[in-house]
């Protein structure tokens, strides 16, 4: 029940939390440099080192970081399912091609490659959703395999192949229905992981660019103010962790209810 | 020594009642059998007695009382002195129960813990006296193997062993031969029996197998619905007993439809149509399957060389012990599994998938595996249909689909609910519906009934005999059950080993069987 | 046993194949980035500009430049580094590598043996358990660059426990809170893992009839539910190093420590490429031989899986 709530309450606030403070992500109010909250001029957490409203960059910084997330996530998400199918279901070559190329790169510390691409490369929002989709969708393909394996030896894929179904149809009507389960709950592990990677990025100087900033980039920049205004540090955090948080509560019931 | 259920009752979160008001007693050396379908309770009733209620099943009602101690007033770790001690219970899996990572050595060590101190060189005796006393030839062998080491027969005797270990007083017994083949059924069966005479066991034997019930217990007691219907020391006498006893096929079998619960009226058996003309002759069948890996290899049947014809409107038999190749036979038919050698010479051509399909169609033995549970029983259907029936506007699919739901005995209603919602009963005539729905010359039945209650079983026969005779298909009829291949059959083919050792019209072979591979099953079934 | 035996030398192979991919993959990655390594010094005449890109062979083709890496790196030369120009990648390296050795080593014992306690406690149902579980779920829920910094908030700032920076050697309380910021993730994902896998095994039927037997919580553990239910933590500790890996980027940077993480940082902002490459093995050097280690410590554990 709780985490309906708390999702619902999320999502009308990334919604419509605008809507609550007149202020805009790049004014910056030079009378207010690190000032605390000053709910009179609507500015609910206080402003940042160069002036400007902290709610409103943490709201659309949060919209940055779920948008970031979900694209992410689903890039991972068919990744993983194109090569779990084709691997579990053709077996053989292909199944030993596949495996052995998703050892080797689980094997690499991808992340290091992904920040060398990120920084020499420059930081588009695409490469950033492709580089992240790229980098996780390996343990999910790992269990699209397992389960493809198990479903292939079933009685009723027998069934439809003696039917007299062509490949094509197999794959499509019998097979991916029941993988529809395991895919959402992977979404919801895969969701906070992009979030997280993103926000990761963005610590270190690679994410998104100004004005656009992401909640990982406004906890770097709290991190180093964190002295002159903790609200600077703190409201991006309480923001990721509700975020997370909420994501994972549902993971964790839906990985609960594995076939 | 005493135990003494009364009133017991146990029931869901959602108050639905899986026991209602059971009383039982069970005293020294005494045998009592609980027997009945499958959710009739006699599972819930043993895990009652120990407390070991899975989550969502609460005992609401009545008290378990052994040797004047009330069980439910005892304390977690009391109650955990009793559990294998007093009374130890024996599940019904035994490919399941054992801890994959341990040997068994290991595990018997970690029972013996839980309730008694002695060294290590006590406990690796007591453990080999066990295992002998189970009949298990090589005791130190066994200890230092892995589970999945072990044959079944072999593993059913280790739970036995393991039950024993610390002495207990009762031994519930929970399905104890289901597993087995009809020879290591009757070794199990004598084991229990000597077990019991030797050391005044108390038995509690939980069965669907009345022939087993019959043998060991003199006291049985028939559940259904979680309430008892009778007891008994000798033979039934209420109608849903008789009922379930007679639904069962017999040697010979004279009646034409087996009685069912809600059509128990026997019908007398009519003349024999003719038959049509040859449908497939099939001459040196071989299949050879390649080494297996490092899973316990189930022992790879082959086929040798079988020869035999079919005619259309014909139901051929092919009975044979486990791994004698009547599976591998019947999925060679089909298509399923490739053929090393020989002939198959079918009347229809079949250039592309499609009209193959149309030659021949399977059941299979399953019915929890053999729909997609994904899909709706009317989406699955008309699935079917639109591959071998293009042309059909979507109106009158959805009335074809109907039309086969109704000749299954399935309501229209049936069309919506997914596989999980039907019983194995429901879920094996959609699968046979699903069959037929492309008409097939030939429909294999491979172990189809295999997985039913005795009451289930008598319908699904009964459907295939009427459907056989409308719609005029051969059927080959793949069973381990003499007595039910017997019922449907024209002629029976006996296989033994891969090979065909015996085949005739089906009552000269059951009547006057003359390889030892027929009289061994005809024995199992008396 | 020769298929054991046959079996390692394909892992051992298998190893050698990536690290040798991830070598390639990265070479070709930094040299096909635009801008190189002395971009900063554009003050330079161009003669000597030309005479800097000639000393370090950056003029010659890729191919070649690529193939003396490898000819240099099979001698274990792992190159000159641009960015200091003095030192040899090699030397940089083992600098940094007993400090990055020690806060990850002290990281992989506390996530791990922390992660396993929480997880053993959690699955037993009770009240206790479950406050931890939660306390683990929430735990995931922040990174360690959110850790860091709010930990030497926490107890260098306004509790002045513990120092806020610096190093003052593998055993001093300098490493405590750097540590700490880098398991406590890994540690709540171990911890949530390991709960989930024995809850599991403790619902399977070997579970019931042992507890049918009368065997108590831990006796259960004794007998083999933690033996199988430690199986997929075990499996992960690959990818806990790489996670351990990755956040000591973090981690160093926060508490100033001299490790290969900073280095790797400012060899990524210099195009340092021989320093980054040489980090770069070394971290997948370093996965691939965890890996290697714990697949055979599956096979001791798991009969089931013996070649």
């Amino acid at each position: 029940m709780i985490r309906y709530a708390l999702l619902a309450l999320l999502l009308a606030w990334l919604l419509l939390g605008g809507l609550l403070s007149p202020h805009s992500i790049a004014e910056p109010h030079w009378t207010r440099l690190f000032a605390g909250a000053d709910f009179a001029h609507a500015h609910f957490l206080g402003n940042d080192a160069i002036g400007r409203d902290v709610y409103v960059r943490v709201l659309f910084a949060a919209r940055v970081s779920v948008l970031l997330g979900l694209s992410g996530a689903l890039v991972a998400l068919l990744i993983g399912l194109s090569v779990g199918i084709l691997a579990g279901w053709f077996g053989g070559f292909i199944d030993q091609l596949l495996m052995r190329g998703v050892d080797v790169l689980n094997a690499l510390p991808l992340v290091f490659l992904l920040l060398l691409l990120m920084a020499l490369f420059g930081r588009s929002l695409g490469l950033i959703v492709l580089a992240a989709g790229a980098v996780l969708w390996l343990d999910f393909a790992r269990i699209v395999r397992a389960q493809v394996l198990k479903l292939k030896t079933l009685p009723f894929i027998e069934a439809a192949r003696l039917l007299g179904a062509p490949t094509h149809r197999l794959l499509l009507v019998e097979l991916l229905p029941n993988l529809r389960r395991s895919a959402l709950a992977y979404l919801a592990v895969l969701l906070p992981k992009v979030i997280l990677l993103e926000s990761f990025l963005s610590f270190l100087g690679l994410g998104v660019q100004e004005p656009f900033a992401s909640l990982g980039g406004l906890i770097a920049d709290g991190a180093i103010d964190m002295e002159s205004q903790p609200l600077l540090l703190l409201a991006p955090v309480l923001v990721l962790g509700l975020l997370i948080l909420s994501v994972r509560s549902f993971s964790a019931r839906w990985a609960d209810q594995q076939p | 020594m005493s135990l003494i259920i009364e009133g017991l009752s146990v029931a869901r979160a959602d108050g639905a009642q899986t026991l209602s008001a059971i009383d039982l007693e069970l005293g020294q050396g005494q045998s009592v059998a609980l027997i009945g379908e499958s959710g009739s309770g006699k599972t819930t009733l043993g895990l009652a007695i120990l407390r070991l209620l899975p989550m969502g099943l609460k005992q609401v009602g009545g008290r378990i009382t052994l040797n004047d101690v009330c069980l439910s007033s005892l304390s977690d770790d009391a109650m955990r002195a009793i559990r294998g001690r007093r009374v130890a219970m024996v599940f019904q899996d035994p490919q399941a129960s054992f801890m994959p990572v341990c040997r068994i050595g290991a595990q018997a060590q970690a029972i013996l813990r839980a309730h008694q101190r002695l060294s290590k060189a006590a406990m690796r005796e007591k453990i080999s006296a066990r295992f002998i006393e189970v009949g298990l030839p090589e005791p130190e062998q066994i200890m230092a193997a892995w589970p999945h080491e072990l044959s079944g027969g072999m593993r059913q005797r280790v739970l036995i062993a393991l039950a024993l270990l610390n002495d207990p007083e009762i031994l519930i017994a929970d399905e104890p031969t289901t597993a087995l083949d009809a020879v290591h059924k009757a070794e199990i069966l004598a084991l229990l029996k000597r077990l019991q005479a030797r050391r005044g066991l108390s038995l509690l034997l939980i069965s669907h197998d009345h022939a087993a019930v019959d043998a060991l217990c003199t006291q049985k007691i028939l559940l259904r619905a979680g309430q008892i219907v009778e007891r008994a020391s000798a033979d039934w006498q209420s109608g849903y007993a008789l009922a379930l006893a007679n639904a069962r096929p017999l040697l010979p079998e004279t009646r034409a439809r087996l009685p069912t619960l809600d059509d128990p009226a026997p019908v007398p058996k009519a003349a024999r149509q003719a038959l049509g003309e040859n449908v497939l002759r099939v001459r040196g069948l071989k299949v050879r399957f390649g080494a297996r890996g490092w899973f316990k290899p189930a022992p790879a049947p082959t086929l040798h060389g079988i020869d035999f014809e079919l005619n259309a409107g014909e139901v051929l038999g092919v009975v044979g012990a486990s791994g004698s190749g009547k599976t591998t036979l019947g999925r060679a038919l089909v298509g399923l599994q490739a053929i090393s050698g020989g002939e198959l010479h079918w009347q229809r051509a079949a250039p592309d998938r499609l009209s193959r399909a149309r030659r021949v169609q399977m059941v299979f033995q399953n019915p929890y595996a053999s729909l997609n549970p994904s899909l709706t029983v009317g989406f699955a259907l008309a699935q079917a249909l639109r591959l071998h029936a293009p042309a059909l506007t979507r109106p009158e699919r959805e009335a074809e689909v109907l039309r086969w739901l109704n000749a299954v005995g399935l309501k229209a209603e049936h069309r919506l609910r997914h596989p999980a919602a039907l019983s194995g009963g429901e879920r094996q005539r959609v699968a046979i519906a699903r069959a037929l729905c492309v008409q097939p010359a030939v429909l294999v039945c491979d172990e189809c009934t295999s997985a039913l209650d005795v009451s289930v079983q008598a319908q699904i026969l009964n459907l295939l005999k009427d459907l056989q005779a409308a719609l005029g298909m051969a059927l080959i009829f793949i069973s381990h059950d003499l007595a039910v291949t017997g019922f449907l059959s024209d002629r029976i083919m006996v296989l033994e080993r891969g090979a065909l050792v015996e085949s005739g019209p089906a009552a000269s072979v059951l009547q006057s069987p003359q390889s030892a591979a027929a009289k061994a099953l005809l024995a199992a079934v008396r | 046993m020769p298929s054991l035996f046959v079996w390692l030398l394909k892992r051992c192979a298998f190893a050698l194949l990536a690290l040798f991919i991830l070598l390639t993959l990265t070479f070709f990655l930094l040299r096909l980035a635009p801008g190189g390594p002395f971009d900063a010094e554009r003050s330079l005449p161009p003669e000597q500009m030309a005479a800097l890109q000639q000393r370090f062979a950056l003029d010659q083709p890729l191919a070649q430049q690529y193939l003396s890496y490898l000819g240099d790196l099979a001698q274990g030369d792992l190159g000159p580094s641009f960015g200091y120009p003095d030192f040899a990648v090699s030397t940089l390296i083992m600098q940094a590598l007993p400090v990055s050795l020690s806060l990850g080593g002290w990281a992989f014992a506390l996530a791990f043996l922390g992660g396993l306690g929480i997880g053993i406690l959690a699955a037993r149902g009770r009240l206790l358990g479950r406050i931890l579980d939660q306390l683990a779920t929430l735990l995931l829920a922040v990174p360690n660059f959110v850790l860091a910094p709010l930990l030497v908030l926490l107890f260098a700032l306004t509790l002045r426990w513990l120092p806020a920076g610096g190093w003052d050697g593998p055993f001093s309380r300098s490493v405590i809170l750097p540590a700490l910021a880098l398991a406590l993730p890994v540690m709540a994902s171990i911890a949530v893992l390991m709960r989930a896998s024995l809850a599991e095994v403790l619902k399977s039927e070997p579970s019931q009839l042992q507890r049918a037997f009368g065997l108590s919580y831990f006796a259960e553990l004794r007998g083999g539910a933690l033996k199988l239910a430690v199986l997929p933590v075990v499996a992960y500790a690959g990818a806990a190093l790489a996670q351990l890996l990755t956040g000591s980027l973090v981690v160093e940077q926060v508490f100033g420590l001299p490790g290969l993480g900073r280095y790797f940082v400012l060899g990524a902002l210099n195009r340092d490429y021989t320093l980054l490459l040489g980090v770069v093995l070394l971290f997948g050097a370093l996965i691939l031989l965890l890996q290697l280690l714990t697949d055979v410590l599956l096979m001791w554990l798991d009969p089931r899986i013996r070649p």
